[in-house]
């Protein structure tokens, strides 16, 4: 079920993508879209009751249906990246800004830009 | 030697770069040099041998992986980076010393994906790479670079989305991330799930190949990036993003469909490529197209998969790292000198500094493939290996080539043109321009006109292409 | 000496020349020459050796073959004495660069290399070495050759490619690329194929010969080439296009792979529809050379017309015409070189290029004029010329065929000749000196000495072709095909015998009796061109008087309305542009979303496609 929620979300994401003209609205949409797929992993390792997959005294078979930790370890470096580029989008939005006066496509004028 | 030392010394020395200020540029410059040495000692060897990273044994931890192909890139890739940086020293770049740190960091980034065996730290050294990317992409000094390397951004954070989906598809449904495990089980999958996985990355990892239609960011990136930046754009990146490909597309998932696909787009790639680089006024777009034209041509090569195909795809690499070194550099330079590297400003220019016209032209020529250049015989493989393929490969291949003759001819011509119009003094070549040129020009005569028992290694590469598309990939 | 190290050794003076004429020009022009002399005698004295290497692997298996047969020695003996000569008249040349010189080095390897390869591969990549050296050398001089030389790159790159992909489905159909063992293989090779291999040849034996249909570039780029460098340019290398079409012909004998084609007048459909493509060469390149204004221009088309004589006779094949064929390539080699070179003499002292800006100099430069005359008199087919006797051996095959359209095409082409010989000879050398060439001086001596070599080397073989038959007999010999009867003075063919020796004499006599009318005669007055009535004019420009000035005006208009056969490289190039326009606007908007957008559509038809 959460797995087609978060082919939505990306579809959202690439809707946004084509329909939108404003450059923030953009990147919003790019998150969007890497938030799916992010939803996308980490529901690949859930397993229905699973347990907590740390080794502990209390927990020491390893027959026991664990989550699968590897999903959200990937999220994790995933979501860094994510910030890194969302970050360094921002900042060239504000470049943009700055040498054309605007953040909306179509108001982008230049030579063949 | 470990080439752990190729992603971490560099690694090391970008983050060390952000605090040192002005001394961030001398890292720059011992990070490229470590790593032309370091690579130069992998190259002497030769077999598959995996490197084990932080005690897990694979297919459980990350590796990294050594073969014969890899070799091979390792060395032209560090090589033609260093001969990158000093080809264009004398361009002074805003934030100069911010800026090598992104330099550094794409040269970690680039070894790191020449070397992983793992398909998801492969997605990571794919975003390092890239963020450089966008940094070099916005480096220019109009502020359509800007706008361009936005461009580049949207459609490059897709096509890592993509990219990890994909990993995602064939993680859920084998359990493993290392590349080797990965291909050994993708067999038993079914198909469609696999044709789904497949293209999801091919989407991805073509975006970073150029390959049409997911390439529509190249033309402006390359010809408004800074010269170092474009320069590095054009000749390194497509050996490493090329690497990353024919590993996860033709090693490890290895579907038939998907090649045939790869064909049809590889040689659409190449037509759309050349016939607009025909039409281009800019040099530097010019040249953009070209590289399209040129990756569709390795990527139709790869898709084709054998022994022939995959020599003359590595044949091609390279022959188009040291080219598009040679050409971007001088494109640059020449952009400087002339104000603009429109058709019209650059004519003549050559005529008053010959040394352009030597470097331009041995670029150009290597690129088209004439006699006694590495280009010559790295399309004479193309041409033999599409022929055993399918007699209309090699027709559409040659008549692009003729497309690409001529526009190319007429750039070398443009350059050596009588023209009263930039008499006013001589525009003398940068040092470095001149010795990493010349340089270059040694290398692609040289690959050009030594016997075919000198190339070993290109030979190498296709016997390991068979053996690893057949069985599964090194580095267990 | 080792064959390929003769290459070697070519291809390493390059780049010593190139450094060594940084420091002086002289000294490698000097060098140059030598280099090229001792290549030229080196080749000539292979004469009757039959050997072949094979060194230097290019690509798995495959190993450039270079060797000695007649064919080979033939065509190499007569591109290096071309480029020789051409070497020695460059010493004096006034616009000297290294960069020239390095680009000379290379063309003369790979012509080199092309007429001493024994396979296809070996042939295409010195034939392309030599091409694109050459490329870059015809727009060092001149403003104009920038859009011209494009034509040459185009068209070469169509010749090349379509070559290179026979030469691979060549390699591919019966695994070797040497002409003799492909000769064995295509008798037994599928129809589909042997049509497929032949037409491929022929587009780049055509466009480098520069033959119609892909005879556009020769006007430019013949006109605008370095002067030194037009007569290695026409004299040389657009022969190395004879050499594979003779290969195609005679080596792998066309007439006999293609006998289950219709054949018309004695030949194959094939080679039927080649002898029209050179028929009508013949008459494009007349017509053309007759209005031409430009002196180069006009050795640029006579230069087409007579490739259209090779490719008719090679096409037509038999004794005379195979024989009368490769007679033609030595003799329109020695005639286009001398002509070149002659003109180049009068550009070097004079310095223009049109022809009504010159005239009267045939006091000034009387051994240039020489050389000129004897040279047209050669191309325009008159006896006692060495033009003659391969023309005539044409005729005879043609005769012998029944062919009438192509013999008119023929014939029209000698008479067209003597028109447009006849222009540069009187505009360029009789006529009346133009004030501003009082001083001018005869060619230096370097120049001189090569030209009086090309004419008596045409003279020689005027007064005595069967000298130069013996040996083409011996390579029609090598290839299986009959020989001509000769004795001492006589050739003798179809519908009679040539008595070389005794026509030379008869000539002589007349000449002598022309000589003695002349000096009986009242002497000729000098008049001055400006001496002239004009009906209450004053007179300024001394141009319009000029006697070539619209010489052929009549002519020239008879043929304004022809159709033009040279653009549609250029409408080509128009329609490539405008697909690109139209293929940026589809994929390369300016907007993001456009790119998006053609990917996930690609995404999506990709996986319902594959499914």
């Amino acid at each position: 079920m959460i797995q087609y929620f978060s082919i939505m979300l990306i579809a959202i994401g690439i809707y946004g993508l084509l329909s939108q003209k404003n450059l923030v609205k953009l990147i919003v949409s790019l998150n969007i879209m890497e938030l799916g797929v992010n939803i996308f992993i980490i529901s690949i390792g859930y397993v229905a009751d699973g347990k907590v997959p740390i080794l502990s005294p209390i927990v020491n078979k390893s027959s026991m249906n664990f989550v699968d930790p590897l999903p959200q370890a990937l999220v994790l470096t995933a979501i860094v990246i994510g910030v890194g580029v969302t970050a360094l989008a921002l900042s060239l939005v504000l470049k943009v800004k700055e040498s054309y006066g605007t953040i909306e496509l179509d108001e982008i004028r230049g030579d063949n830009a | 030697m470990n080439p752990t030392w190729l992603i971490a010394l560099p690694l090391g020395f970008a983050f060390l770069g952000i605090f040192a200020g002005k001394f961030s540029k001398a890292f720059l410059w011992i990070a490229s040099l470590a790593n032309a040495i370091i690579s130069l000692f992998i190259f002497n060897g030769n077999g598959v041998t995996s490197y084990i990273i932080g005690g897990w044994i694979p297919p459980y931890g990350i590796n990294l992986v050594v073969n014969d192909m890899t070799r091979v890139f390792l060395l032209a890739v560090n090589l033609i980076f260093l001969l990158a940086l000093v080809a264009t020293s004398a361009e002074i770049l805003k934030k100069d010393e911010k800026m090598s740190v992104a330099f550094m960091l794409s040269l970690a980034a680039i070894n790191g994906i020449l070397l992983t065996g793992d398909l998801f730290n492969l997605f990571v050294f794919l975003e390092i790479s890239a963020i450089s990317a966008y940094i070099m992409a916005a480096s220019g000094k109009e502020a359509i670079s800007k706008f361009a390397a936005l461009k580049y951004l949207i459609l490059g954070s897709i096509a890592s989305s993509f990219y990890l989906l994909g990993v995602i598809v064939v993680y859920a449904s084998t359990g493993t991330l290392n590349m080797a495990d990965a291909a050994a089980k993708v067999t038993s999958l079914n198909p469609n799930v696999l044709l789904a996985a497949g293209l999801l990355m091919v989407v991805g990892l073509g975006v970073e190949t150029k390959l049409f239609p997911f390439n529509g960011w190249a033309p402006d990136v390359y010809a408004n990036a800074s010269g170092r930046g474009s320069t590095i754009l054009a000749s390194v990146f497509p050996i490493a993003m090329i690497s990353a490909f024919i590993r996860v597309i033709t090693f490890v998932i290895n579907s038939g469909k998907l090649n045939e696909l790869i064909i049809v787009l590889g040689i659409t790639t190449a037509i759309i490529g050349e016939v607009l680089a025909f039409s281009q006024k800019r040099m530097k777009k010019m040249l953009a197209y070209s590289s399209i034209a040129q990756a569709g041509v390795i990527l139709m090569l790869i898709g084709i998969g054998s022994s022939k195909a995959y020599i003359g795809a590595s044949m091609l690499l390279l022959n188009n790292g040291f080219g598009k070194l040679l050409l971007f550099s001088v494109a640059s330079q020449i952009a400087l000198v002339a104000g603009s590297d429109h058709f019209e400003n650059v004519t003549g220019v050559g005529r008053k500094s010959p040394l352009f016209t030597l470097l331009f032209g041995a670029g150009a020529l290597t690129i088209v493939g004439m006699p006694l250049f590495f280009g010559f015989r790295s399309k004479l493989y193309v041409i033999s290996a599409t022929m055993d393929k399918s007699l209309w490969i090699p027709a559409v291949i040659l008549i692009t080539a003729a497309i690409e003759v001529t526009y190319y001819f007429r750039w070398i011509f443009n350059l050596v043109k009588a023209d009263a119009k930039l008499s006013e003094k001589r525009s003398p070549v940068p040092f470095g321009l001149a010795l990493a040129g010349l340089l270059a020009v040694l290398v692609v005569i040289a690959f050009g006109i030594v016997p075919e028992a000198n190339l070993d290694f290109f030979n190498r590469i296709g016997d390991l292409s068979i053996q690893l598309s057949k069985t599964l990939m090194g580095g267990m | 000496m080792d064959l390929s190290m003769i290459i070697l050794i070519s291809l390493i003076a390059a780049p010593i020349l190139y450094f060594l004429a940084k420091f002086s020009h002289k000294i490698a022009y000097i060098l140059f020459s030598f280099i090229q002399v001792f290549l030229f005698v080196f080749i000539l004295l292979q004469k009757g050796i039959i050997n072949t290497v094979s060194s230097f692997e290019i690509m798995d298996g495959l190993k450039l073959n270079f060797g000695f047969t007649p064919i080979n020695w033939y065509f190499g003996s007569i591109i290096m004495l071309i480029i020789s000569m051409s070497a020695i008249f460059m010493i004096s040349i006034k616009k000297k660069s290294p960069a020239k010189l390095l680009l000379l080095s290379l063309v003369s390897t790979g012509a080199i290399g092309a007429t001493l390869s024994m396979d296809f591969l070996t042939l295409v990549i010195f034939w392309e070495l030599s091409t694109w050296s050459s490329l870059i050398l015809i727009v060092l001089d001149k403003e104009k050759s920038f859009r011209e030389a494009i034509k040459y790159v185009s068209v070469s790159a169509i010749g090349t490619y379509s070559m290179l992909y026979a030469v691979f489905y060549i390699l591919k159909s019966f695994g070797t690329v040497n002409y003799l063992e492909v000769a064995d293989k295509m008798k037994v090779a599928p129809e589909s194929s042997k049509i497929l291999i032949f037409v491929l040849f022929g587009i780049m034996a055509l466009a480098k010969a520069g033959s119609f249909p892909l005879h556009i570039w020769l006007r430019g780029s013949h006109s605008t080439a370095p002067d030194e460098f037009s007569p290695i340019l026409s004299g040389a290398l657009t022969k190395i296009g004879a050499y594979l079409l003779f290969i195609m012909v005679a080596v792998i004998p066309s007439s006999s792979i293609f006998s289950w084609l219709p054949s018309i007048g004695g030949i194959t459909l094939v080679n039927y529809v080649l002898a029209w493509l050179g028929g009508i060469s013949i008459v494009v390149g007349t017509v053309m050379a007759i209005r031409m204004e430009d002196v180069k221009e006009l050795i640029a088309f006579s230069t087409v017309s007579n490739s259209g004589y090779i490719v008719l006779a090679m096409a037509l094949g038999g004794t005379y015409g195979t024989i009368g064929g490769l007679m033609h390539v030595l003799n329109h080699a020695l005639a286009s070189a001398a002509m070149f070179m002659s003109m180049a003499a009068v550009i070097h002292r004079t310095g223009t290029t049109k022809m009504r800006e010159m005239g009267g100099l045939i006091t000034k430069m009387p051994i240039t004029f020489a050389a000129y005359l004897v040279a047209i008199i050669s191309v325009a087919g008159i006896p006692p010329m060495s033009g003659f006797a391969s023309k005539w051996l044409i005729y005879q095959q043609l005769v012998k065929n029944g062919l009438p359209f192509l013999a008119f095409a023929a014939f029209f082409g000698s008479v067209g000749s003597f028109m447009y010989v006849f222009k540069p000879l009187t505009g360029v050398f009789l006529g009346q000196l133009k004030p501003e060439h009082k001083n001018v001086k005869e060619a230096p001596f370097t120049m001189i000495l090569p030209m009086s070599i090309l004419t008596l080397l045409t003279i020689f073989w005027g007064i005595l072709p069967s000298n130069a038959i013996s040996f083409i007999n011996k390579i029609v010999h090598y290839t299986g095909g009959k020989e001509i009867q000769l004795t001492f003075s006589r050739i003798i063919a179809l519908t009679g015998q040539w008595d070389s020796v005794l026509v030379t004499m008869a000539f002589f006599v007349g000449f002598i009796i022309a000589f003695i009318i002349f000096l009986m005669g009242k002497k000729a007055r000098q008049v001055d061109l400006m001496d002239t009535y004009t009906g209450g004019e004053f007179l300024y420009t001394a141009e319009l008087y000029h006697f070539v000035y619209k010489m052929y005006r009549p002519f020239d208009r008879m043929f304004e309305k022809w159709p033009s056969m040279e653009n549609w490289l250029t409408s080509l190039s128009y329609k490539i542009k405008e697909l690109g326009a139209l293929l940026k606007t589809l994929f390369y908007p300016k907007y993001p979303q456009g790119y998006v957008a053609v990917s996930m559509l690609t995404l999506l038809v990709a996986f319902w496609w594959l499914r």
